[in-house]
Protein backbone atom coordinates (compact mmCIF):
# COMPACT_ATOMS: atom_id res chain seq x y z
CA UNK A 1 0.00 0.00 0.00
CA UNK A 2 0.91 3.39 -0.91
CA UNK A 3 1.69 6.51 1.34
CA UNK A 4 -0.79 8.93 0.20
CA UNK A 5 0.24 13.25 0.40
CA UNK A 6 -1.44 15.42 2.90
CA UNK A 7 -0.75 19.17 3.53
CA UNK A 8 -0.92 20.86 6.90
CA UNK A 9 -3.67 23.27 7.30
CA UNK A 10 -2.45 27.14 8.02
CA UNK A 11 -4.24 30.32 9.46
CA UNK A 12 -3.22 33.31 10.17
CA UNK A 13 -1.91 34.53 13.65
CA UNK A 14 -1.22 38.31 13.18
CA UNK A 15 1.42 38.79 10.90
CA UNK A 16 2.53 34.89 10.46
CA UNK A 17 0.57 31.70 9.13
CA UNK A 18 0.28 28.95 11.82
CA UNK A 19 0.16 25.20 10.19
CA UNK A 20 -1.22 22.39 11.89
CA UNK A 21 -2.42 18.85 10.66
CA UNK A 22 -5.52 18.95 9.55
CA UNK A 23 -6.98 15.65 7.64
CA UNK A 24 -10.56 15.77 5.88
CA UNK A 25 -12.64 13.29 7.77
CA UNK A 26 -16.70 12.33 7.05
CA UNK A 27 -18.33 11.80 10.33
CA UNK A 28 -21.56 9.49 10.62
CA UNK A 29 -24.37 8.38 12.84
CA UNK A 30 -26.84 6.19 10.99
CA UNK A 31 -27.67 8.23 8.03
CA UNK A 32 -26.74 11.41 9.31
CA UNK A 33 -23.03 12.28 7.88
CA UNK A 34 -20.84 15.28 8.57
CA UNK A 35 -17.56 16.47 6.45
CA UNK A 36 -15.21 17.89 8.46
CA UNK A 37 -11.18 18.60 9.54
CA UNK A 38 -9.40 16.83 11.88
CA UNK A 39 -6.78 17.38 13.74
CA UNK A 40 -4.14 14.59 13.29
CA UNK A 41 -2.83 14.26 17.53
CA UNK A 42 -1.09 11.60 18.82
CA UNK A 43 -1.41 12.68 22.09
CA UNK A 44 -4.94 11.82 22.45
CA UNK A 45 -6.43 8.88 22.88
CA UNK A 46 -9.58 8.92 21.15
CA UNK A 47 -11.93 10.70 18.71
CA UNK A 48 -12.62 13.90 20.58
CA UNK A 49 -15.06 16.68 19.13
CA UNK A 50 -17.18 19.96 19.67
CA UNK A 51 -20.42 19.29 21.16
CA UNK A 52 -21.89 21.38 17.87
CA UNK A 53 -20.57 18.19 16.37
CA UNK A 54 -23.17 15.67 17.98
CA UNK A 55 -25.95 18.31 17.21
CA UNK A 56 -25.24 18.07 13.48
CA UNK A 57 -25.26 14.25 13.54
CA UNK A 58 -28.43 14.12 14.93
CA UNK A 59 -27.26 12.67 18.76
CA UNK A 60 -29.13 13.77 21.65
CA UNK A 61 -26.08 14.08 24.29
CA UNK A 62 -28.59 14.15 27.11
CA UNK A 63 -29.36 10.45 26.35
CA UNK A 64 -25.30 9.85 26.30
CA UNK A 65 -23.13 8.52 29.30
CA UNK A 66 -21.20 11.33 31.04
CA UNK A 67 -17.50 10.94 31.95
CA UNK A 68 -14.55 13.32 32.58
CA UNK A 69 -11.78 14.14 30.03
CA UNK A 70 -8.07 14.70 31.58
CA UNK A 71 -6.03 17.18 28.79
CA UNK A 72 -3.06 19.40 29.16
CA UNK A 73 -4.75 21.99 30.67
CA UNK A 74 -7.59 20.62 32.68
CA UNK A 75 -10.33 18.44 32.79
CA UNK A 76 -13.67 18.72 32.22
CA UNK A 77 -16.74 17.00 31.41
CA UNK A 78 -18.22 15.30 28.34
CA UNK A 79 -20.75 12.71 26.79
CA UNK A 80 -19.55 9.61 24.98
CA UNK A 81 -21.55 7.65 22.10
CA UNK A 82 -20.55 5.19 19.16
CA UNK A 83 -19.78 6.95 15.80
CA UNK A 84 -18.35 6.21 12.54
CA UNK A 85 -16.04 7.77 10.22
CA UNK A 86 -13.77 7.61 6.59
CA UNK A 87 -10.67 9.71 5.88
CA UNK A 88 -10.04 11.15 2.90
CA UNK A 89 -8.12 9.43 0.40
CA UNK A 90 -9.46 5.72 2.30
CA UNK A 91 -13.51 5.27 1.30
CA UNK A 92 -13.20 2.15 1.90
CA UNK A 93 -11.85 1.92 5.50
CA UNK A 94 -14.74 2.62 8.28
CA UNK A 95 -13.57 3.45 11.52
CA UNK A 96 -16.19 2.57 14.35
CA UNK A 97 -14.85 4.38 17.50
CA UNK A 98 -16.20 6.21 20.80
CA UNK A 99 -16.05 9.92 20.41
CA UNK A 100 -16.03 12.33 22.91
CA UNK A 101 -17.84 14.84 22.61
CA UNK A 102 -17.07 18.52 24.87
CA UNK A 103 -18.29 21.96 25.00
CA UNK A 104 -16.18 24.92 23.50
CA UNK A 105 -13.71 22.32 21.77
CA UNK A 106 -11.55 24.99 19.89
CA UNK A 107 -11.33 22.75 16.95
CA UNK A 108 -13.89 20.60 15.31
CA UNK A 109 -12.51 17.75 16.07
CA UNK A 110 -9.24 15.51 16.86
CA UNK A 111 -8.59 11.87 15.80
CA UNK A 112 -6.10 9.87 18.24
CA UNK A 113 -4.52 7.16 18.70
CA UNK A 114 -6.78 4.39 19.11
CA UNK A 115 -9.13 5.45 16.44
CA UNK A 116 -6.26 6.90 14.16
CA UNK A 117 -3.11 5.99 14.61
CA UNK A 118 -3.95 1.79 15.18
CA UNK A 119 -4.95 2.16 11.92
CA UNK A 120 -2.71 4.25 9.70
CA UNK A 121 1.25 4.97 9.67
CA UNK A 122 1.46 8.69 9.92
CA UNK A 123 4.71 10.83 8.91
CA UNK A 124 5.25 14.07 9.84
CA UNK A 125 6.98 16.57 8.08
CA UNK A 126 7.07 19.84 9.38
CA UNK A 127 9.81 21.53 7.50
CA UNK A 128 7.45 21.22 4.41
CA UNK A 129 3.35 21.28 6.35
CA UNK A 130 2.74 18.20 4.97
CA UNK A 131 2.33 14.42 6.66
CA UNK A 132 1.88 10.75 3.77
CA UNK A 133 -0.65 8.69 5.64
CA UNK A 134 -0.39 4.38 4.51
CA UNK A 135 -3.00 2.00 5.93
CA UNK A 136 -1.70 -0.48 8.14
CA UNK B 1 12.92 26.80 -3.67
CA UNK B 2 9.97 26.95 -1.89
CA UNK B 3 9.30 23.78 -0.18
CA UNK B 4 6.43 24.43 1.65
CA UNK B 5 3.26 21.85 0.99
CA UNK B 6 0.61 23.56 3.42
CA UNK B 7 -2.87 25.00 2.39
CA UNK B 8 -3.21 28.68 3.45
CA UNK B 9 -7.16 29.24 3.47
CA UNK B 10 -7.67 32.36 1.25
CA UNK B 11 -10.01 34.89 2.61
CA UNK B 12 -9.30 33.05 6.01
CA UNK B 13 -9.18 36.59 8.31
CA UNK B 14 -9.51 36.90 12.32
CA UNK B 15 -13.37 37.67 11.94
CA UNK B 16 -13.63 33.72 11.54
CA UNK B 17 -12.01 33.19 14.95
CA UNK B 18 -14.24 30.88 17.32
CA UNK B 19 -16.20 30.25 14.24
CA UNK B 20 -17.67 27.47 11.85
CA UNK B 21 -16.56 28.07 8.59
CA UNK B 22 -17.39 25.94 5.53
CA UNK B 23 -14.26 25.08 3.02
CA UNK B 24 -14.46 24.44 -0.13
CA UNK B 25 -12.99 20.98 -0.55
CA UNK B 26 -9.90 21.73 -2.03
CA UNK B 27 -9.79 23.70 1.34
CA UNK B 28 -8.44 27.07 -0.69
CA UNK B 29 -11.49 29.56 0.55
CA UNK B 30 -13.86 29.62 2.92
CA UNK B 31 -17.47 29.25 1.21
CA UNK B 32 -19.29 31.07 4.38
CA UNK B 33 -18.92 31.18 8.31
CA UNK B 34 -21.26 31.75 11.15
CA UNK B 35 -20.73 31.34 15.07
CA UNK B 36 -23.92 28.95 14.69
CA UNK B 37 -22.67 25.38 13.08
CA UNK B 38 -26.38 24.62 12.52
CA UNK B 39 -27.50 28.17 10.64
CA UNK B 40 -24.44 27.38 8.44
CA UNK B 41 -25.39 23.78 7.63
CA UNK B 42 -28.71 25.28 6.75
CA UNK B 43 -27.23 28.00 4.48
CA UNK B 44 -24.53 25.96 2.29
CA UNK B 45 -27.49 23.89 1.81
CA UNK B 46 -26.30 20.31 -0.12
CA UNK B 47 -22.90 22.10 -1.44
CA UNK B 48 -20.11 20.20 -1.00
CA UNK B 49 -17.96 21.84 1.27
CA UNK B 50 -15.84 20.78 4.44
CA UNK B 51 -16.89 22.68 8.09
CA UNK B 52 -14.13 23.70 9.96
CA UNK B 53 -13.73 25.46 13.43
CA UNK B 54 -11.19 28.48 13.69
CA UNK B 55 -9.42 28.53 16.37
CA UNK B 56 -8.60 31.58 18.58
CA UNK B 57 -5.64 33.55 16.53
CA UNK B 58 -2.78 34.40 18.63
CA UNK B 59 -3.05 31.46 21.08
CA UNK B 60 -0.72 28.80 21.77
CA UNK B 61 -2.75 25.45 21.84
CA UNK B 62 -1.38 21.84 23.55
CA UNK B 63 -3.94 19.39 23.07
Amino acid sequence: MAWKDYSYLGFWEDDKVEYRPYVSVTLRNGENLFPTDALVDSGADFLVANSDVARALGINLALCPQTTLRGSTGSGNCYTCDVSYTVDGFPKLVIETPVFFVDNLPVSCIVGQHDFFSKFLVQFDKSTNSFKLRKK
Amino acid sequence: MNKNKGILVKNLNKTHENKWVALSVDRKKVIASSADLAALRKEVGDAKVVFTRVPAIGAVFAF
